[in-house]
């Protein structure tokens, strides 16, 4: 059993239990004009983030080592980082209404507009920036004092 | 420049079993109570009534687990649990962010496929992977009216759900004893106190997470679970406003944290009476309402008719699929009594018809539990005076305990079905 599949028989029930549920699944669908529709973007949501989203963040990343600590040097980097990471994250997750995506139906469903959700991004990332920058500025001060 | 196919091109001293096994129990918390909290929510629509109320009328087996009629009480229920289930999937996102990134160099693993275990294995990982972030995304984007997906929400996220759910299980039940060695290698608050400057890789494993060329740590591990942690409360606390009435100016990035004013009828709208095209006159003076009993028995009755009736005031929420919620006081005549003015005492279920033509839930299907709840109310009045248009004037459901869908807005008919 080893040798031919390579993994113990619980593997293989265990896998093949997700697979024909999945094929389940998928056959209630199958007369629903959705389901390609639906396929493309559950296939798609895992390229666009395994192969292009997280490794463009990678990258950028990457591209910050410069700033990192070195010795008798309080780096900037992570400084940079968790404003960044964080602001980002809000944009990826609240797009539809800072960018005003679906201005349209949320006006006919609340009767409200889109309009504030940027300006409101733009400050928190402000503020998130000020704080970052300011635990830095005490970190920079303590090191100056120590050395 | 290495391809990322070379493990020494993963150069992360954090990557390692023990990191990826704390996002992982993490999840092994927040993912069950997702499926649970969804899969009530579900259940909430009385899927079994047909029409509007199932919007996946394929569904087969995947809804046989519901057994029962939706409750209706508490009153918060419905409330609580799709609160906890759209403000949870939302911390839950940089977790399962984090949790892909410190396995990412198994995705790009040389050769792809080394024997049959390992190739049906990654296929599972796919459904795994495809369907949480599907789930997450179509979730986010719903809460925020973006439909550019162009299926139903309700269609995609529940099939999702259910891929979800088995390539889960399967996950945890391959993975489970991996990841309990991996939480035993070092203590946790062990390593809460190494700093950047003591943080090393951890020793290689068998799952090649582990980089075989280390760089230098930027960052230690109790760095690395602060901000994640840290991100997850961020996106919490600026979203727990939406279901929580005082806090609702907090939620400065939700579409449900506006407020709209300070008036009795100034709370959260959804669908405005502007977007269901009926000429305002039709509220007027001619509106009726038409009672259609079990035996054939019918009433028609002017809002004066019903303004006579005993008027019952009860605080009950509006909480929506989507997440938010909002309690006001609601006044109005309970549907039981109305049920017993055309013989529908008895009543199995009633048909609800909006004066909205066409739209997803312009009719809804109630129960026979939810007739003859005592909280269950045609509302005439809020916070003590009329509804107003966008609120459903002349008249709206109200019911304890289900999604904010069930509430119909502009009710004109009432169809009480044959007793069982």
């Amino acid at each position: 059993m080893k040798r031919l599949y390579g993994a113990s028989p619980w593997h293989l029930l265990s896998v093949l239990a997700a697979l024909l549920f999945t094929a389940y699944v998928v056959s209630r669908l199958a007369d629903n004009p959705s389901l390609l529709r639906i396929a493309v973007w559950f296939v798609g949501a895992a390229i666009v983030w395994d192969l292009v989203a997280g490794p463009l963040i990678a990258l950028a990343d990457r591209l910050l080592l410069p700033l990192r600590s070195r010795p008798r040097r309080v780096g900037l980097l992570n400084h940079v980082r968790v404003p960044a990471l964080l602001s980002l994250l809000l944009l990826f997750v609240w797009s539809p209404v800072i960018l005003q995506r679906s201005e349209q139906t949320f006006q006919r469903k609340a009767g409200l507009t889109q309009d504030p959700y940027l300006e409101r991004w733009l400050i928190i990332t402000a503020v998130l920036v000020l704080l970052s920058a300011g635990v830095y500025a005490v970190r920079f001060a303590r090191a100056g004092r120590a050395a | 420049m290495l391809l990322p196919t070379d493990p020494r091109s993963w150069r992360s001293p954090l990557r390692g079993p023990w990191l990826t096994s704390v996002f992982a129990v993490v999840l092994l918390v927040g993912l069950p109570l997702m499926i649970v909290t969804g899969l009530l929510s579900y259940a909430a629509y009385d899927p079994s009534l047909g029409g509007s109320n199932d919007q996946t009328p394929e569904a087969g087996l995947l809804a046989s687990y519901i057994w029962f009629d939706w409750f209706t009480s508490p009153s918060w229920l419905y409330r609580l649990n799709q609160g906890t289930h759209v403000l949870l999937g939302l911390a839950l996102i940089p977790l399962v962010l984090a949790k892909l990134w410190s396995v990412a160099p198994k995705l790009f693993e040389w050769p792809p496929v080394a024997s049959v275990a390992q190739a049906l294995e990654r296929l599972s990982i796919l459904l795994l992977v495809g369907s949480i972030l599907f789930l997450l995304l179509t979730g986010v984007m719903n809460i925020q009216y973006d439909y550019a997906f162009g299926f139903s929400f309700y269609t995609g996220h529940f099939y999702a759900a259910w891929v979800f759910i088995a390539a889960f299980a399967t996950h945890v039940a391959l993975k489970l004893p991996t990841m309990i060695r991996a939480l035993r290698s070092r203590s946790f608050t062990g390593e809460l106190r190494i700093s950047t400057a003591d943080t090393v890789a951890e020793p290689m494993d068998p799952d090649h997470l582990v980089s075989p060329d280390p760089a230098e740590a930027t960052v230690s591990r109790r760095g690395a679970l602060a901000l994640v942690g840290g991100s997850s409360l961020t996106l919490l606390a600026l979203s727990i406003g939406q279901s929580v009435d005082p806090l609702r100016p907090t939620a400065l990035l939700s579409p449900r944290g506006r407020s709209y004013g300070d008036g009795p009828n100034d709370f959260q709208v959804n669908t405005t009476f502007a977007e269901i095209g009926v000429d305002p006159t039709q509220t007027g003076s001619s509106w009726r309402l038409r009672l259609e009993g079990p035996d054939g028995q019918s009433r028609v009755l002017r809002r004066e008719d019903l303004l006579t009736m005993a008027m019952v005031t009860e605080q009950l929420p509006i909480a929506c699929v989507e997440g938010w919620s909002t309690s006001q006081l609601w006044t109005g005549v309970q549907l039981r009594e109305l049920a017993a003015l055309v013989g529908g005492r008895d009543a199995e279920s009633v048909f609800v018809e909006s004066m909205q033509r066409g739209g997803a839930f312009s009719t809804m299907s109630l129960t026979g539990k939810q007739i003859r709840a005592d909280k269950t109310l045609l509302a005439l009045k809020v916070n003590g005076v009329d509804l107003s248009l966008d609120h459903g004037f002349p008249a709206r459901m109200i019911i304890p305990a289900a999604p904010g869908v069930r509430n119909t807005k502009w009710v004109e008919r009432l169809t009480f079905g044959r007793p069982a």
